[in-house]
Formats: structure tokens, C-alpha cells, sequence
């Protein structure tokens, strides 16, 4: 038989979506020596089609990357497959940051970028700008969502989270500033913060009032200097920010990207959990969803002065109620 | 000659003889649908040569075996299922498909669906017709853009009474199934939204169109409000139980 006939073309589709996963300066060659523990050599055989990829290799390819095989021997299937992260306790808020930076990464090496994220709550990297709420917001997580022991008995202050894991989470704040992306948020997007200001204090969990009122004047900065990125069209650290407003829809917390041509879809459930898939069929799906969604939306940055300034007073009139019930 | 395929090799193609009726050999099924020599099918099947990818999707699309489902159960990946609302995948194959979901959940006698979103638990639209035609209407017209309603205003007959009843029966399935339903108080806030765009756009054939379907979603209100006191979603003693959760 002619070895360069043996693998065809399944083989050469699934490592080509394999490589489509690297950040551009990693040797694809390289990491799949290193995951399947063969050569260099043996890699390139592979990569070339004169080497099968027995079942075993593909799994290990798999369990690193989730790129569904079924997808490409059936693509026009229903079955999407999602690899999900989940913030338990044993998956600390640290590995919970780390992957999102992984993640921010890889896109940020990408020469083609496009995110859109459809925000039913402002996107917490935006959170991540302000060290007092990035600790309020992973404080709230830990204690209320996933019930780490550790934070049962313990009331908010600033210094409550670890210095690291701020650290981490304004890097991870940082490196979302840089990437270029649109967003469409509805007026709702601060309520699940206020209401958790409002609950926190109201279970007598911050250690003064002070504290509550403090979160909330923090919160008005950070509106401030989001009204100001959005006039500007452009984040703190330079990516560009396409701000909409949609009321008639409202966004799921859904983020679309295309990194490296590739559509990838980040699902949010369970407040903090994310499914992620690559699988193209679903990704042109909710493309599509989304540009549909842009339609039914308004452009509120960079133009339309007097849409942006009445949604932003709107917000601040939000988290001003919110400070006047404590 | 020494194992060169592994596990998963194996695995998958036990799955496939599975599939066969007893009296079929496997080497020789495997021959002829790889177009292979009997004798290669032995070594496959034995682990001494590795199957190809563009194998193992022959066999797949012959037996409609998951590759997927067979690689992933040890990580934390999961196969999901997704119906999207198009204009190829119609509303009336979503109801119906969403419908025979419920049957399956209501022919268990121990069920529970636990219920979050920032939204209304669709199925109460469902209850009555007005609601439920409004609903229908703005996926089609909004957001998958049926063509055939893009320049329809609102009225409750433009959607077929067929769809309306499926959408119906899909409500009563509903309401035999318990369910326990968190809701926020911004849970009509979409709903409302939509009809104050719709009146603004000027979709409804009058004014009068939007004012009655805010009195529904009033009754609809209500209605639930006596679902929570008699703690039972119909009046009927085998209707599900519902709790909800603020």
C-alpha cells in the first residue's frame, strides 16, 4: 500500500482543527510529540498522513483539546459537544482565573480576532479594573456560589481575597482591555451586583456599612469609566469597545469568538460555569445569532452621545437607589 | 507481533459487533464494508493493524456510533443535543420535539424539573393563546426572521391554529410535571420589553392589540399566583406540584 495514501483525509481535517487550538507560536509538530510521546519525527509522519492515528492517540488528543471527531465524520449532526469548566472547591478560583487567562491569550495571539459577547451582566473583567470589586465579586462566588467552607463564616473586606488572586484577576481584567470587542448589554446589567450588595448587607455579611456603601460608590466609578471607554470606543488598555444596548432580547451571557478562523462559543451557566465548544456548525449558528441580535440592538459608543449618556445615567441611578436602602 | 492499537480500538469495535445480528460473522462484515482482505479484518479486529480515521467514519456512518461519547466519558466534556429554531428547523418541529422531551420526562413516575433563569419558564406563555401567538410571532419575525413575517403586523390568528394548539398541548405536559421554578423579579421584564417595541415599531395592527396583551400577561400573572396557593399548576389532582423560589 502506498503510505501516503493510508490516513486520506479525516486524519489531516482533525490535526489541522488540533493545530487551529495553538496559540501561533507554538511548533504543532512539537506538542503533539510531547501529548502522544513519540518523536518528532513520528509527529511529522503523522501530520503528513503516512502514519495512522490509532483510536488511543486520538483520545489523548482529545481529553487535551475537545475536538469532537463525531463533528467531522457526521457534521451535520444535532450533537454539539461542550467542554465545560466548573468553579467547585476543587477547582479554585485560581485555576478558574488561569484558564481564562489561557484563554485571553490565545486570542490575543490570534492575527484575526472577533468577540462578541452578549452580556446579560456587565462582563466581570470589566470588574477586574477596580480591586475592591473584583474582591466583592470573588468574595460573593466563594461564599454564596461555591460554598467554599472557607468563607462561611467570614464577613467582606478588602483583604479577605488573596493578594495573588487579585493579582490574577487584573492581569486577566488587563489582557481583556487589549482585545477588541463588541458587547451588548441590556439596563438589567448591573442588577445581579446591586442585588447582591443589597442581600450581603441585608445578612449582615459585609463587617460595617461602610463597607456596602463603599462597593457601591466603587460602582459608580466604574460606570463612570465605562461611560468613558464607551464614548471613546476604545478600552483602558487600547482594544477596541463597540458598546450596544439591547432591551427587546436580552443578551444570556453568550460570547461568540473567532480566534485563529476558528468560531468558538462560551456558554455561561451556573454563574460561574462555562461550556465551551469549537464544533463549526453550532459556532456559524450562533454567528448568526448574534449579528441578528446587533441588528435588533443600538449602537451606543463612540456615536449616539445622547443614548449612551441616558443609559449610563440610568445605571447610575440604579446603583444610587441601591446605596440610598442602606 | 506486538498490541499496536490499544484500548479504544477494541472498544469501538466490539460496539460495532453489537450492532450485528448473531448470525453475521464480524471479520467477514468488516471485509466487505472496508472493501479489505478477510484476513485484514482479523488483524483489526485483533489489534495488529490501526484503524484508519476515514475507517472508523465508514463504520460510524454505517452504525451510527458515537466517536465521541466513546472517547470522552473519563473528562469534563459532555455531548449536548441542541435544537435552534430556524427557518429549515420550524417552529412546529420544535414544539413537537420539546413535547416528546416532556413525555419522556412524564413517563417516569419520580420527576422533577428544577427551573433558573432571569426569564419566565416558557411554558406559561403557552397557556394562553394570545400570549402564546405573541410570543411565536416575535421569534419568527424578530429573530429568525421567517420571511413570511417580515411584514405581518400582530394580530392572534397569525399564527396557525395548529401551532398554537401544539404550543398549548405543550403547556398542559407541562403542568403535569412537578417543578420546582426560580424566578427574579425580572422575570416579564423581556416580554414587556417586546411589546413596547413592537407598539413603537408600529407591528401591532392597533393600539388596542398591545393594551389587551399587557391585560394577559396580567392574567397570566394571576393565574400563577393561584398555581402557588393551591401549590399545584391545574385544579386537577394529578397536575404536577409547583414551588417557587425568589
Amino acid at each position: 500500500m502506498n503510505p501516503s495514501s493510508v490516513s486520506e483525509n479525516i486524519q489531516s481535517v482533525y490535526l489541522s482543527q488540533i493545530r487551529n487550538r495553538l496559540a501561533e507560536n507554538m511548533s504543532f509538530a512539537d506538542e503533539l510529540a510531547e501529548l502522544l510521546n513519540v518523536s518528532r519525527d513520528s509527529a511529522y509522519r503523522r501530520i503528513r498522513g503516512e502514519t495512522v492515528l490509532s483510536l488511543d492517540e486520538v483520545k489523548k488528543l482529545y481529553d487535551q483539546y475537545g475536538v469532537s471527531l463525531d463533528a467531522i465524520i457526521s457534521p451535520t449532526s444535532n450533537m454539539v459537544l461542550f467542554q465545560h469548566q466548573a468553579a467547585d472547591v476543587n477547582y479554585s478560583l485560581e485555576g478558574w482565573l488561569n484558564s481564562l487567562l489561557q484563554n485571553l491569550e490565545l486570542a490575543k495571539s490570534s492575527k484575526e480576532l472577533e468577540i462578541i459577547y452578549a452580556a446579560k451582566d456587565i462582563p466581570m473583567f470589566h470588574y477586574f479594573q477596580i480591586p475592591e470589586l473584583t474582591a466583592f465579586k470573588l468574595f460573593v462566588w466563594s461564599k454564596s456560589v461555591i460554598k467554599d467552607i472557607k468563607y462561611a463564616n467570614v464577613t467582606y473586606q478588602l483583604d479577605v481575597i488573596p493578594k495573588e488572586i487579585l493579582a490574577k484577576a487584573s492581569k486577566v481584567g488587563q489582557l481583556y482591555s487589549s482585545l477588541p470587542t463588541t458587547e451588548i448589554w441590556s439596563d438589567e446589567a448591573f442588577n445581579s451586583t446591586l442585588k447582591q450588595i443589597e442581600f450581603y448587607h441585608e445578612c449582615g455579611f459585609f463587617s460595617d456599612r461602610n463597607q456596602a456603601t463603599q462597593i457601591c460608590d466603587q460602582l459608580m466609578d466604574l460606570n463612570e469609566q465605562l461611560r468613558k471607554i464607551a464614548a471613546e470606543g476604545k478600552k483602558l488598555a487600547g482594544g477596541l469597545f463597540t458598546l450596544y444596548q439591547n432591551e427587546i432580547l436580552i443578551p444570556d451571557n453568550t460570547i461568540f469568538a473567532k480566534i485563529n478562523n476558528t468560531r468558538v462559543v462560551f456558554i455561561n451557566y451556573n454563574t460561574l460555569d462555562v461550556l465551551t465548544t469549537h464544533q463549526d456548525s453550532f459556532g456559524k449558528k450562533t454567528e448568526s445569532y448574534m449579528y441578528n441580535l446587533l441588528k435588533n440592538s443600538a449602537l451606543i459608543s463612540s456615536t449616539a452621545e445622547k443614548e449612551r449618556n441616558k443609559f449610563f445615567n440610568k445605571m447610575e441611578k440604579q446603583i444610587q437607589t441601591c446605596k440610598a436602602k442602606i | 507481533m506486538i498490541q499496536a492499537t490499544g484500548n479504544i480500538q477494541s472498544v469501538f469495535l466490539e460496539q460495532i459487533k453489537n450492532r450485528l445480528p448473531e448470525n453475521v460473522s464480524f471479520a467477514d462484515k468488516l471485509a466487505e464494508l472496508l472493501n479489505i482482505s478477510r484476513d485484514s479484518a482479523y488483524r483489526r479486529i485483533r489489534g495488529e493493524t490501526v484503524l484508519s480515521l476515514d475507517e472508523v467514519k465508514q463504520l460510524c456512518d454505517r452504525f451510527g456510533v458515537s466517536i465521541d461519547a466513546l472517547l470522552s466519558p473519563s473528562v469534563n466534556t459532555s455531548l449536548f443535543h441542541h435544537r435552534a429554531l430556524s427557518t429549515t428547523y420550524t417552529l412546529e418541529q420544535w414544539l413537537k420535539s420539546v413535547g416528546s422531551n416532556m413525555e419522556v420526562v412524564n413517563g417516569y413516575h419520580q420527576r422533577e424539573m428544577i427551573f433558573a433563569a432571569r426569564d419566565m419558564f416558557i411554558f406559561h406563555y403557552f397557556r394562553l393563546p394570545e400570549l402564546s401567538a405573541f410570543k411565536m410571532f416575535f421569534w419568527l419575525k424578530t429573530v429568525i426572521k421567517d420571511p413570511m413575517y417580515a411584514n405581518q403586523s400582530f394580530h392572534v390568528d397569525v399564527i396557525p391554529k395548529e401551532i398554537l394548539q401544539a404550543g398549548n398541548k405543550l403547556w398542559k405536559l407541562y403542568a403535569t410535571v412537578p417543578s420546582t421554578e426560580i424566578w427574579s423579579d425580572e422575570a416579564i421584564n423581556e416580554t414587556v420589553k417586546q411589546i413596547e417595541f413592537y407598539h413603537e415599531c408600529r407591528f401591532f395592527s392597533n393600539k388596542q392589540q398591545a393594551v389587551e396583551l399587557c391585560d394577559r400577561l396580567i392574567d397570566l400573572i394571576n393565574l400563577i399566583k393561584e398555581m402557588l396557593l393551591r401549590e399545584r399548576k391545574q385544579e386537577e389532582k394529578h397536575s404536577g406540584y409547583m414551588r417557587m423560589r425568589y
